[in-house]
């Protein structure tokens, strides 16, 4: 049982990483973008 | 989880919709491959014991190895539509294909590691199979280091897409290495292997619980695909963003 338990823990705790990660990375893509686009805009304005 | 800019909101997305079903479908069919896995799914009959009991890993031993396959042939699909169409949109395709084919090539390593110590009584062996299967995670790891190393868009594009080609070949090769050379991996499709050591033959009930966690596992793929694919897309948006304000 204990071998069963270990490979779905690693298999889920694998794929839960990822799908952190995927999160993370978004959360910062987010803010990167409103930033950049905010940043463009006033560019758009002063031209 | 949904990807969107921040200056269109989720719900204007028409991509949250999709997103969101597949997601929860994804949770779901998570939820059924651990029933059919573990409880559907009859105990082999020629094992007993511990060797009996990690048989059932098979099954998501199993579900990780096809989805590790598809990601590695939408990476081939993704990198033959740049190479036709010159559009970072196939790039991103292959790319995230790739990612995901190599997150479950770690969990078939993962995952059969852990089934080899009680059914042969040794985590690792380099066994033809083992060895093919660690070596195509490697060449896909390599893969993700080597477009890490470039700038331009479009020639990391390019040479990732003539690499994806041909570390593909990997993938064929691990799927015949067990049945070309001698190994002792059982084999479950088309043939079978003399040496195998835990092999066992696949009754109704076990039949059934593979092919459910298959496609369990297919709409996780598909899950973890498009959201990587649009993140991909996001990431692009920034570099367009960045391209046009300093330069």
């Amino acid at each position: 049982m204990i071998y069963l338990a270990a490979a779905l823990m690693i298999l889920w705790l694998s794929v839960g990483a990822f799908v952190v990660y995927m999160l993370i990375r978004q959360r910062s893509l987010e803010k990167d973008v409103q930033m950049l686009e905010e940043q463009f805009e006033a560019e758009q304005r002063r031209k | 989880m949904t990807t969107t800019t921040s200056s269109t909101s989720k719900k204007a997305d028409p991509w949250y919709g999709p997103l969101l079903t597949l997601d929860v479908l994804a949770a779901l069919a998570m939820v059924l491959a651990l029933w059919a896995g573990l409880l559907y799914a009859k105990d082999a009959t020629n094992l007993a014991g511990n060797e009996q009991t990690a048989q059932h890993i098979f099954y998501f031993h199993m579900g990780a190895n096809i989805t590790a396959t598809l990601g590695f042939l939408v990476s081939v699909v993704g990198s033959v539509g740049y190479l036709l169409r010159r559009s970072l949109v196939w790039d991103r395709m292959a790319q995230a294909g790739v990612e995901l084919g190599t997150l479950f090539g770690f969990c078939i390593l993962a995952t059969g590691s852990i089934w080899a110590k009680p059914t042969w009584n040794t985590y690792w062996t380099w066994d033809p199979r083992l060895t093919t299967a660690t070596i195509t995670v490697l060449i896909y790891l390599a893969y993700m280091l080597f477009r890490n190393g470039m700038d331009n868009r479009h020639t990391r594009a390019r040479f990732a897409s003539i690499y994806a080609l041909f570390a593909f070949l990997s993938v064929p090769f691990t799927y015949y290495s067990a049945r070309m050379f001698r190994s002792i991996h059982p084999v479950v499709f088309n043939g079978a292997n003399a040496d195998a050591q835990g092999g066992f033959n696949i009754g109704p009930s076990m039949g059934q619980t593979l092919i459910i966690t298959i496609i369990c596992f297919v709409i996780l793929f598909l899950a973890l695909f498009f959201h990587r694919w649009r993140q991909l897309s996001l990431e692009s948006r920034i570099e367009d963003l960045r391209e046009e304000l300093y330069q």
